[in-house]
């Protein structure tokens, strides 16, 4: 475990350092990262301008579950997802093969390779929004309610992770088919909005859209106090089950690992 | 007939890669269904039906794949940052036209997707798509998805140019994309903004990439206000086919033939 941590933390130093050197790369992505961060709020701002609640979430409720959804991308984009842009690239040239052959886990270190420290301003503006709408209605969560929001996200990332990784995983047989990740940036979004939308429709089609949106809208939940011991429950089954369902999924994939460039 | 040739060169190296048009086609396709499953609860807002929102985002989600350009990346990584406009600089053809053949069995294939999705939802779904379509409003969409294409086609491509002058325009792009999402009414009807913002959004040129043609199609704009999309629409073309102009005559004369 402590090997990791070393490697990890060096990693970190390692993406700090790269950030620095190139200042102009650094420049479009922290003003990216700031206008994706401000769109989603925007977009929770014209979306209840017109009503008063959807699915029984109040419009302030609505906005705390979009601005949740940007810490939480916030987070998610920070630690994985320039990763998993990289790994249909990886995948495609044949040099995955470095990564195998290193004595670390494979699936860690593709995980993880790169740091996109500029999204760390997307966790600022979600967070300055959540207090922000709190104040708004008058609500001030417990202690209980805010640690129960960290605990909960850190396992509706797991979640994240554990989905995206799943799908990527698929690239090692289709190597071509690299905007499959622009299509999880996309199909993210779902996580906006209220878990009813979905389970309400009892349409098979959307089930497996359910997991993104469990993962987001329970810290949500807890943060408002609306949240139910089945919530929590599902969240942290759902989260064991895909991640260990990642794990078994990568390694069945690596059979089929041709070494070959694509 | 030589554009013809190069147009189903690109269109079979397109349709070889159809599988990669489907997942950009699906992208454009999620968000506008999510909208429709989140209003779903409404019984409308804003005079709007739930049939008529649900029928606006399925027709922005086939205008976004029909009508949405994204040639600016190529531009812009490939042929100013690469240096692959030399390519284009030796041949008998002009940039804007070739791009645009490069371009066009894109949007024709993406869209065909979408044709094929609004077919399925008029046999099964029928109540939630609703487009009243007479001769007029037909003949009206159609040239005004022409402008929308070419206007759309057209900004996106003097975007690209910028690439001559600055050094990484990614942020840029990042920031026009989101003002495009805002802008062309793919979060909600434009005519469902507060007030001030709608007048605002109503007069840009986003707005006649996609949203004038979409409302042209629902039969939600008579005969006066179809003539003056299609005018607004031409004339912010011109604006547009002026600055692609200038920027294209003084961008290449400073273009290195090896790349920027």
């Amino acid at each position: 475990m402590r090997h990791y941590v070393r490697i990890y933390a060096m990693l970190l130093k390692l993406n700090l350092s790269s950030m620095m050197a190139y200042r102009a790369n650094f420049i479009n992505s922290l003003i990216s990262s700031v206008g994706w961060g401000t769109f989603q709020i925007v977009w929770v701002y014209l979306l209840t301008s017109r009503i008063t609640g959807a699915f029984g979430w109040k419009s302030g409720e609505l906005v705390i579950l979009t601005a949740t959804y940007v810490v939480f991308m916030g987070i998610f984009h920070t630690i994985f997802s320039r990763n998993f842009e990289n790994i249909a690239r990886i995948i495609d040239y044949g040099t995955l093969d470095s990564f195998l052959v290193k004595p670390v886990d494979s699936q860690l270190l593709l995980s993880v390779w790169q740091v996109a420290y500029t999204n760390v301003v997307r966790i600022i503006i979600g967070g300055a929004v959540i207090v922000h709408s709190l104040a708004l209605m008058h609500y001030r969560p417990t202690l209980a309610a805010v640690a129960g929001y960290v605990t909960l996200m850190l396992f509706g990332i797991a979640i994240m992770y554990s989905i995206w990784f799943l799908v990527t995983t698929c690239l090692i047989w289709n190597p071509r088919l690299g905007n499959l990740v622009d299509f999880l940036f996309n199909i993210t979004g779902v996580s906006r909005y209220p878990t009813e939308m979905l389970t309400g429709m009892k349409n098979v089609f959307l089930y497996p859209l359910i997991p993104l949106a469990v993962a987001v809208s329970t810290p949500a939940r807890t943060l408002v106090g609306r949240v139910l011991a089945g919530d929590v429950l599902g969240l942290l089954i759902l989260s064991v089950m895909l991640f260990a369902a990642s794990r078994f999924f990568w390694k069945f994939a690596l059979r089929s690992y041709t070494s070959a460039s694509g | 007939m030589r554009y013809l040739k190069i147009f189903l060169l690109h269109f079979e190296h397109v349709f070889e890669n159809r599988a990669q048009s489907l997942v950009w086609f699906s992208m454009s396709l999620s968000n506008p269904i999510l909208q429709i499953l989140f209003w779903r609860g409404t019984q409308g807002i804003g005079g709007w039906s739930y049939t008529a929102l649900t029928s606006y985002y399925l027709l922005i989600a086939a205008a976004g794949a029909f009508l949405s350009s994204h040639i600016e990346g190529d531009v812009y990584e490939y042929d100013i940052k690469q240096g692959e406009l030399v390519r284009y600089l030796i041949r008998p053809f002009p940039y804007y036209w070739i791009k645009l053949v490069e371009e066009a069995p894109y949007r024709i294939l993406q869209g065909g997707f979408a044709i094929i999705v609004l077919a399925c939802v008029a046999v099964w779904f029928g109540n939630y798509l609703s487009v009243p379509l007479t001769p007029l409003t037909l003949l009206f969409g159609l040239v005004s998805a022409c402008f929308a294409y070419f206007l759309s086609f057209t900004y996106k491509m003097s975007l690209g140019l910028l690439a001559f002058w600055l050094k990484d325009i990614r942020g840029l792009y990042s920031f026009v994309e989101i003002l495009g999402i805002v802008l062309t009414g793919f979060i909600l009807p434009l005519s469902l903004y507060p007030h001030g913002l709608r007048e605002v959004t109503l007069a840009l040129p986003f707005a006649y990439m996609i949203y004038y043609p979409v409302l042209i199609f629902q039969g939600k704009l008579g005969l006066a206000e179809m003539l003056q999309a299609v005018g607004i629409q031409s004339l912010y073309l011109a604006v547009f086919v002026v600055i692609f102009t200038v920027l294209w005559k003084r961008g290449v004369r400073q273009f290195t033939a090896i790349g920027q």
